[in-house]
């Protein structure tokens, strides 16, 4: 290749780089493209929330970390696996985020099913946050892990930047995927995470199904009341399938207009 | 005084057919086998045939027409025979049993001959050597007749022709052998017919014969097998050879404890073995490095890969952080590096670039360092197994095996939750009937009120596993106050109630 050309590749490589760890793979300054299940490149964190038990609410519990939201996650690993070469991997790092096997087939139609993200799959038995960081680290910098779901508890602000570097910095250009789940009680820990999510269960009674609202709590380079940040995601226990079924509407609409009536005089 | 084992692979194309179809092959209706041979003017001739075959009547050197017709629109599968990969296939065979004895040889008649002369021993006699190469052979999915005789042709005869192939004691070729046709001294077809011509069909009719009189009218090798098989004649084997490990050593002017010039060395010898295995097409699987110490036994570390690997970088990505911990003693003075296991590796383009998943090097490297600090039970893979209990639906393997070959296991066409609890735990149900629905649940020192409830689910324990004393359980779906979603599930017997998973 000649030499002026390669110069310009290696610009374009480089410019895009940037973009998309600054964007984190959505368009700044709006959402609405960007759910929860099309995260981009980089790290992201999400937070079970809601009580173990009781009657719920808006707050997570305190005391309890709750459930790392294995559904959701799922969902995100299969569509971002989706879209990568057919030897990627996806790895379950910590026995906290290691989902039921079931629940990683899919059966799209009335019969057959799909073990694409089952057998790609493999289970890293990280014993402590030390070693899940470490195991996340090396295969974010592999090519051969195309998403990592790791146990993100006990995690610093330093291990979230290691983390979001190596991303930036993996074997194929920065395209590297890390979901951190982590307890509710470190809501409000320091973090170098692109995006941070929580997921709490949806409360509606109308639906048959298992379902979560999930909120963005931040996004790097979007001013928190920007663009959208609410949906329902809903499991179908008939396919296995996740998907987004509502984007929730999170702020009251433009005041009335006030009428003022005309005086005479 | 030696000890011959031959071992006898009575449906050796067969059996390899029936192995490569187990992969991805579920269960069927089973279909004839032929293996066929083309001769000149584009006749086939029946090579072997399935045991399904046979009790239909075909036989070896039959007609494939005649064959086909035997068996009727039965679906009859026709396999080319190919005997240079079946070579190959008893070439490996012999290296593969060379864990029972390091003589081994390629009996031409689809067999191998063991020279286990002083081995039995370290097996714990030749009774158990012959059940262990039994098994070793059935894992493989190779039925085999297997003989020890104090001489090859002793145990080649009894192997393929006594009616229960066993262990013939020191001085008892001649019991064992004269019951037997005179095929099983392996002698020409010819000289065997000559000899049913003349009434005399077993070996011990033969040996009652003058010895004088034989070779004159049947020629000297029916003398000569005869012979050997009583041990009166010398019997050699063109053992196998398998090929030596590639290995690389560099020793020292005298010892150091320097760790950054033992870590040089180690370098430097890896990329010699690179070059080696790279010459000769082959990459390591297992890595043993010696480091040769003074006045102390050699400090050793070994390093598995799940893919044969020749690329010095990733081999010292592996070995390099357990030789930060290696014990130096009063000093090394020489370094040894052996790949004691190794695979067939082609060549590979150098700084090729991938994405991601497109390169399955980059897998395997990645699990190969994940195991070196986590072990090699700490990456695994879910395998489905066949159950409907929902905590033995699935087995954990470890990644750096290769998959397992034969048909995958069917997964549970029912609702499962995302996160299956290790253990079911103990919950405090308030439901209208004890069948259900549930309206009230606590749980972990919490309770909450019951919106949605489905179910039941039977499953019933396995009938077999008496000692696993397992209750019958009914499963339910509930959903709380909250919206979560929770796999309840009662013990039949004892009414008691477990929460099981969590649609989390």
């Amino acid at each position: 290749m000649p030499k002026a050309l390669s110069i310009h590749d290696d610009r374009l490589a480089r410019a895009r780089a940037v973009l998309s760890r600054v964007h984190g793979g959505g368009v700044p300054g709006r959402s609405s493209g960007a759910g929860p299940l099309e995260v981009g490149p980089g790290l992201h964190e999400w937070i079970g929330g809601g009580s173990a038990w009781g009657e719920g609410g808006t707050e997570p519990s305190s005391a309890g970390g709750g459930f790392a939201p294995i559904g959701v996650l799922i969902g995100v690993a299969r569509a971002r696996a989706g879209a990568l070469g057919a030897d990627a991997r996806v790895l379950w790092i910590g026995r906290r985020v290691w989902p039921t096997p079931a629940a990683l087939v899919h059966r799209p139609g009335r019969c057959g099913e799909d073990r694409s993200l089952l057998e790609r799959s493999l289970f890293v038995d990280a014993h402590n946050a030390g070693e899940a960081l470490w195991a996340a680290d090396t295969a974010l910098r592999s090519c051969g892990a195309g998403v990592i779901v790791a146990d993100g508890s006990g995690l610093d602000m330093a291990s979230t930047r290691r983390l979001q570097l190596a991303a930036e910095a993996s074997g194929s250009g920065g395209a590297g995927v890390c979901l951190l789940a982590r307890p509710s009680r470190e809501i409000r820990s320091l973090s170098a995470a692109a995006t941070r999510w929580l997921v709490e269960p949806d409360r509606s009674d109308e639906e048959d199904r298992p379902g979560w609202a999930v909120r963005l709590l931040r996004r790097k380079g979007l001013r928190p009341e920007e663009g959208h940040t609410r949906w329902v995601v809903r499991s179908c226990h008939a396919t296995g399938d996740v998907r987004v079924v509502a984007v929730t509407a999170d702020r009251p609409g433009p005041p009335a207009r006030q009428c003022r009536a005309r005086t005479g005089s | 005084m030696r000890r011959a084992m031959c071992v006898w692979l009575p449906s050796l194309r067969i059996d390899l057919v029936r192995r490569r179809d187990s992969v991805g092959r579920g269960p069927g209706r089973e279909r004839p086998i032929l293996v066929v041979s083309r001769e000149g003017g584009g006749r086939e001739s029946v090579v072997d045939a399935c045991a399904l075959a046979q009790r239909a009547g075909v036989r070896p050197g039959m007609p494939a027409g005649e064959a086909r017709a035997a068996l009727g629109s039965s679906g009859v599968r026709t396999i080319p025979d190919d005997p240079e990969a079946l070579a190959g296939v008893l070439l490996r065979l012999a290296v593969f049993m060379q864990r029972f004895s390091p003589v081994v040889a390629i009996d031409s008649r689809d067999g191998l001959l063991l020279d286990i002369t002083g081995c039995a021993r370290l097996f714990g006699g030749e009774d158990r050597i012959l059940a262990r190469a039994g098994r070793a052979l059935r894992r493989l999915g190779l039925a085999s007749r297997i003989a020890i005789a104090p001489t090859f042709a002793c145990a080649q005869g009894v192997a393929r022709y006594a009616r229960s192939a066993g262990i013939v004691a020191e001085g008892g070729q001649r019991d064992a052998l004269a019951p037997l046709p005179i095929a099983a001294l392996g002698v020409d077809e010819q000289i065997a017919a000559g000899l049913g011509e003349v009434g005399v069909d077993r070996i011990g009719q033969l040996m009652a014969l003058p010895r004088s009189s034989l070779p004159a009218r049947f020629g000297e090798e029916l003398l000569w097998r005869l012979d050997c098989a009583m041990g009166d004649a010398i019997e050699t084997i063109e053992p196998v050879r398998s090929e030596p490990s590639p290995e690389a050593e560099m020793i020292f002017d005298g010892p150091t404890t320097r760790t950054d010039a033992i870590a040089a060395a180690v370098r430097t010898l890896l990329d010699r073995l690179a070059g080696a295995m790279r010459a000769r097409g082959l990459g390591a699987r297992r890595l043993r490095l010696t480091l040769l110490r003074v006045g102390v036994s050699p400090f050793q570390i070994e390093a598995s890969f799940g893919r044969p690997s020749r690329d010095p970088v990733h081999l010292w990505s592996i070995l390099g952080p357990s030789l930060e911990r290696a014990h130096l003693g009063h000093g090394v003075e020489g370094v040894r590096i052996v790949a004691e296991r190794f695979g067939r590796l082609g060549h590979e383009q150098a700084g090729e670039s991938h994405a991601i998943g497109e390169d399955p090097k980059a897998v395997a490297e990645l699990v190969d360092t994940l195991c070196a600090r986590l072990g090699r039970h700490g990456v695994l893979r879910i395998l489905p197994a066949e159950s409907h209990l929902p905590e033995r639906a699935a087995r954990l393997a470890p990644a750096a095996d290769a998959p397992p070959r034969g048909p995958v296991a069917a997964m549970a066409d029912a609702l499962r939750p995302t996160l299956l609890l290790d253990r079911p735990e103990p919950a405090a149900v308030v439901s209208l009937t004890p069948d259900g629905p549930v309206m009230h649940v606590s749980w972990r020192g919490g309770s909450a009120r019951v919106t949605a409830c489905s179910g039941p689910e039977r499953i019933s324990p396995v009938w077999w596993d008496a000692k696993a004393r397992a209750e019958t359980r009914d499963y339910f779906r509930v959903r709380d106050g909250s919206g979560r979603w929770l796999w309840l599930c009662r013990a039949v017997e004892s009414g008691r109630w477990f929460v099981h998973g969590v649609w989390a």
